[in-house]
């Protein structure tokens, strides 16, 4: 390969999330030639505020994968935190709320708890407690309740309303957190430790660290991620069903892989995870634009991640 | 610590009985938990005859296929998260085509569906191999894919799975107690005995194991982890067929079910998610196991929608019995 | 330089190799030359043995008894370099994965500060100044991270270390550590694109920053070129001349009298000789880690 190639590649490999937001510049430039006008403030407004749940939903991914594992209860739980602080809202909206992410939270123990003190796998683990987090509200969605419930004001407003008519409310609690996260990875002792944890577990136990704690605290974050992100989620699209948050399982971890971070751990960053989350979103809204059927949508968008993901395992040379 | 060769203690004479007893030890313990299960479903349900058997075998049926086809590509060391719209898919492509018709093009449709979902698994496989991407991540997108696809081919649940074909599984052709539903399941060691035998049996052993040392020895990794997707693929076809069979329904979607089920099983089955150990025996005892929750449940007169969750809590304590020994070896 | 009896090699009748008429010499010179100036430097730190310290007891261990070890009773005191000798699997791996709390003894005791300690996990070990440097660098060092953050790796391991970073200051001490163990590499770069030397040297100034009182280095120089090695050795031999306690084991027993005050000799997992390391010379080693008792004198015939 002649040097400028190999410097160019080298270059993506370090900076790649510049590639990414070329990316996602060129697939909005895409909307924009295939439908003239649409790319305009209120479709930024519209992304942000539909990447929004997707990019907290991955939030908490990002945090477990980074570390090794997977979470394949993140979609469970945003789904069962929605619909219990929707069925609880009649009694009070912050009661309701408090539930919801107590929900998550316990959940996210559970996992870790599972992980981290009895070694299971975590896809395993969180594949099975999905299972108990679905079956679970199906039989508290029949005791306890007739018709699905609505979503409170406040969370309608947190998930759809718009400041100054384009800044999506959402987006206050998602860049807040955002920063938080990103700082926190890279300039805390918790951030370097998932790092370390997902390079190489033994190492960290040579060096005095008890990984269960590390990991008991990861899941349980991941878990309040899923249900905050399950909670704006139902405010975006007013609505906490039973299947609310099914369909974003996949985006989530494929935000995550996208977005640079190995799914073996040790390396990552949550801003590729963002990028990584817009792209999903603004991929999403051009498959819409072309106006196809929904079970169309779904197959192209399952190849189309097939493609990028090989594309960046490619191109990054993960081993 | 660096593994040097440590002088070993003569080996006591139970040992060669303690390593038989390691291999199938689990997958004895779970054929005696499915009985055990089996004495206090008869024992809540003295009544309890060949129809309810025979209600118990179709229901096991489909995730038998499924924790099989699981099994599969796990030995090799990988996983398919996309098992369910498989066989979802083998579901509906199947009703499609037999709609209206006779049995014995029946029998032909479903030879092509098998082909036509081995070769989607093979894909799978493929995708996995040329690219490189974790399979985890393939098969989840891929999953998304095939339950896509199935969709295009039929929108809604539809009835109308030919009655004749319905019965291959749905009667008792030889005995009430033993009915077609677990003669269907012949299949299984018809084409696992000879494919474990071979060599491209061997090698899926080997790459599961350990993937260096099977490098090292000249096996061909891509190949072989392609026939295991391959396999599993035909294996879920036989799930979604065994679906027909046992609802009479195409539905297209199916597969999410089927597919967490699928993993659960195996991992009650005592099958190694890390790949290389276990067989077929205990997966398909566990899936049994699985089906029989629900059943046992109705019979308590226990809302049926806690089987779910009691599937999914016995799942989570079965794992973690299992991390326990390990957890309890190292210390 | 591999093993081979001290002793005369018989000349070569072909004329184009010279004459060897001593085997060690030979490899010192060859030393010398592949080292280049350094070489005096390293020479004058391969000198004289030094004598056994007399310092405070820092670890006390007591019949202890862990797979194939029995009955280990020796004291380690700080300022010294306790040297473990043995062949291959004679126990000693038990011994240290039982002081870095890997592993836990079945009986025995493990006295440190005078209190009798029972490690459950690595972290009680460090907790009572016992680190240990594994001969498998990889197995203790972050392959992806870079050589910063394996280096700072004991500044987070507790929960109340979970907290912001305090990154000047974690850099100065990372820097200072790398000084030190003269790392010739960014401290950005990832380890695994590290020599071997280079990421032992790693290893090692982790500790460094972290803190400990009693270093366990096992064969911490297996593998590793001989520049290195003897910088590792001199290292060790000031780490115990600033007053921490050391025991070492090393495959290469030539290598023992050169870092050394005493040595200990394990076979069939029991302690079967100590001796100062003046008296520590390849063959008197040998000897003791066959569990051949020890002989007067005499030159073995090659």
């Amino acid at each position: 390969m002649s040097v400028r190639v190999v410097s160019a590649v080298r270059l993506v490999q370090q900076r790649s999330i510049v590639v990414l937001i070329g990316l996602l510049v060129a697939l909005a430039g895409l909307i924009e030639i295939i439908r003239p006008g649409a790319v305009n403030a209120s479709w930024v407004s519209n992304i942000l505020e539909f990447a929004a749940p997707l990019g907290i939903l991955a939030a908490g991914q990002t945090l477990v994968v980074i570390t090794g594992g997977i979470d394949l209860s993140v979609a469970n739980v945003a789904t069962a935190a929605a619909y219990i602080m929707a069925s609880q809202a009649p009694y009070g909206v912050t009661r309701a709320i408090v539930a919801g992410l107590l929900v998550g939270v316990v959940v996210g123990l559970v996992n870790g708890v599972g992980v981290a003190v009895f070694r299971v796998q975590p896809l395993i683990m969180t594949l099975a407690m999905g299972l108990v987090v679905t079956g679970s509200l199906n039989v508290y969605s029949q005791a306890a309740i007739r018709s699905v419930p609505g979503v409170p004001a406040v969370i309608h407003a947190l998930g759809s309303g718009t400041v100054l008519g384009y800044v999506p409310v959402s987006l206050f609690l998602w860049a807040p957190l955002a920063v938080l996260l990103i700082l926190g990875l890279r300039g805390t002792g918790f951030g370097r430790l998932l790092y370390a944890l997902g390079d190489n577990l033994e190492a960290t136990r040579l060096a005095g660290v008890r990984a269960w704690q590390v990991l008991l605290a990861n899941y349980a974050a991941c878990g309040l991620l899923s249900a905050v992100a399950g909670l704006v989620l139902s405010g975006t699209v007013n609505a906490a069903d039973l299947s609310l948050a099914t369909v974003l399982l996949l985006p989530s971890v494929a935000a995550v892989v996208i977005g640079g971070t190995s799914i073996f751990g040790g390396s990552g960053s949550y801003s590729g995870t963002i990028v990584g989350a817009l792209i999903l979103t603004v991929l999403n809204s051009v498959l819409t634009l072309l106006d196809v059927p929904d079970a169309v949508k779904q197959v192209l968008y399952g190849a189309i991640i097939v493609i990028l993901a090989a594309a960046y395992t490619r191109v990054l040379g993960h081993d | 610590m660096a593994s040097t060769a440590v002088a070993e203690a003569p080996r006591p004479a139970g040992f060669r009985f303690g390593r038989a007893a390691r291999r199938y030890g689990w997958t004895v313990a779970v054929y005696a938990l499915l009985a055990l299960l089996m004495v206090i479903t008869i024992a809540i349900k003295p009544d309890y005859g060949s129809f309810e058997w025979n209600t118990l075998t179709l229901a096991a049926l489909p995730l038998a296929f499924a924790a099989v086809a699981q099994t599969i590509v796990v030995l090799s060391g990988g996983i398919d998260l996309s098992v369910g719209p498989l066989m979802a898919l083998a579901n509906v492509l199947a009703l499609r085509a037999m709609l209206g018709h006779d049995l014995n093009y029946s029998l032909v449709v479903a030879l092509i569906v098998l082909l036509e979902v081995t070769l989607a698994g093979a894909l799978n496989g493929a995708i996995i191999v040329v690219t490189r991407v974790p399979d985890i991540v393939i098969t989840l997108a891929t999953s998304f894919i095939w339950a896509g696809l199935a969709l295009l081919v039929l929108a809604k649940p539809t009835p109308g799975i030919p009655l004749d074909f319905q019965n291959l599984a749905q009667g008792s052709t030889f005995s009430p107690w033993v009915p077609n539903a677990l003669l269907v399941l012949l299949v299984i060691p018809l084409v696992w005995i000879p494919l474990r035998r071979s060599r491209a049996g061997l090698a899926i052993y080997a790459v599961g194991s350990d993937r260096n040392a099977a490098f090292r020895s000249g096996v061909n990794l891509g190949w072989s982890r392609l026939l295991a997707y391959a396999v599993c693929g035909f294996f879920a076809a036989c799930g979604g067929l065994a679906l027909s069979m046992t609802t009479g329904v195409g539905t297209p979607l199916a597969g999410t079910y089927y597919t967490l089920s699928g993993v659960s099983a195996i991992v009650l089955g005592g099958v190694s998610l890390a790949g290389g150990r276990g067989g077929m025996l205990g997966p398909v005892a566990a899936a049994y196991i699985l089906s029989l929750i629900p059943a046992v449940l109705i019979y308590l007169g226990i809302d049926p929608n806690y089987g779910q969750m009691i599937q999914g809590v016995l799942i989570v304590i079965v794992v973690m019995i299992g991390g326990l020994g390990v957890v309890l070896r190292r210390a | 330089m591999g093993t081979k009896p001290t002793g005369r090699t018989p000349t070569i009748p072909n004329n184009l190799t010279t004459e060897v008429s001593d085997f060690k010499q030979l490899q010192e010179r060859i030393v010398k030359l592949m080292l280049g100036p350094v070489a005096d430097e390293v020479a004058a730190e391969a000198a004289s043995p030094s004598a056994p310290a007399t310092g405070a007891v820092a670890v006390e261990v007591r019949d202890l008894k862990a797979g194939i070890l029995t009955d280990i009773t020796f004291t380690l005191r700080f300022g010294e370099v306790l040297g473990v000798a043995a062949l291959e699997g004679q126990g000693q791996q038990e011994l240290f994965e039982c002081l870095a709390g890997v592993r836990r003894s079945e009986s025995g005791q493990i006295v440190v500060g005078g209190k009798t300690r029972t490690f459950r996990h690595p972290a009680d070990a460090i907790r009572t100044g016992l680190v240990l440097i594994p001969a498998d660098r990889l197995q203790a060092l972050l392959r992806q991270r870079s050589v910063r953050e394996n280096i700072a790796l004991p500044l987070v391991n507790r929960i109340s270390r979970w907290g912001p970073i305090n990154t000047r200051r974690e850099k100065r001490r990372v820097e200072k550590a790398v000084k030190r163990l003269q790392i010739d590499t960014r401290v950005q770069s990832e380890v695994r694109r590290l020599s071997g030397g280079n990421q032992q040297k790693v290893g090692i100034a982790r500790w460094l920053v972290g803190g400990f009182q009693t270093l366990l280095c096992f064969d911490p120089t297996r593998g590793i070129d001989i520049g290195t090695k003897r910088q590792i050795y001199g290292l060790i031999k000031e780490l115990a001349a600033g007053g921490s306690a050391v025991l070492l084991f090393t495959s290469e027993l030539p290598e023992i009298q050169l870092a050394c005050n005493r040595v200990i000799v394990l076979f069939g997992g029991r302690l079967v000789d100590e001796m100062p390391a003046a008296e520590a010379d390849e063959k008197a080693l040998l000897r003791a880690a066959h569990g051949l008792p020890a002989e007067a004198d005499a030159e073995q015939q090659a």
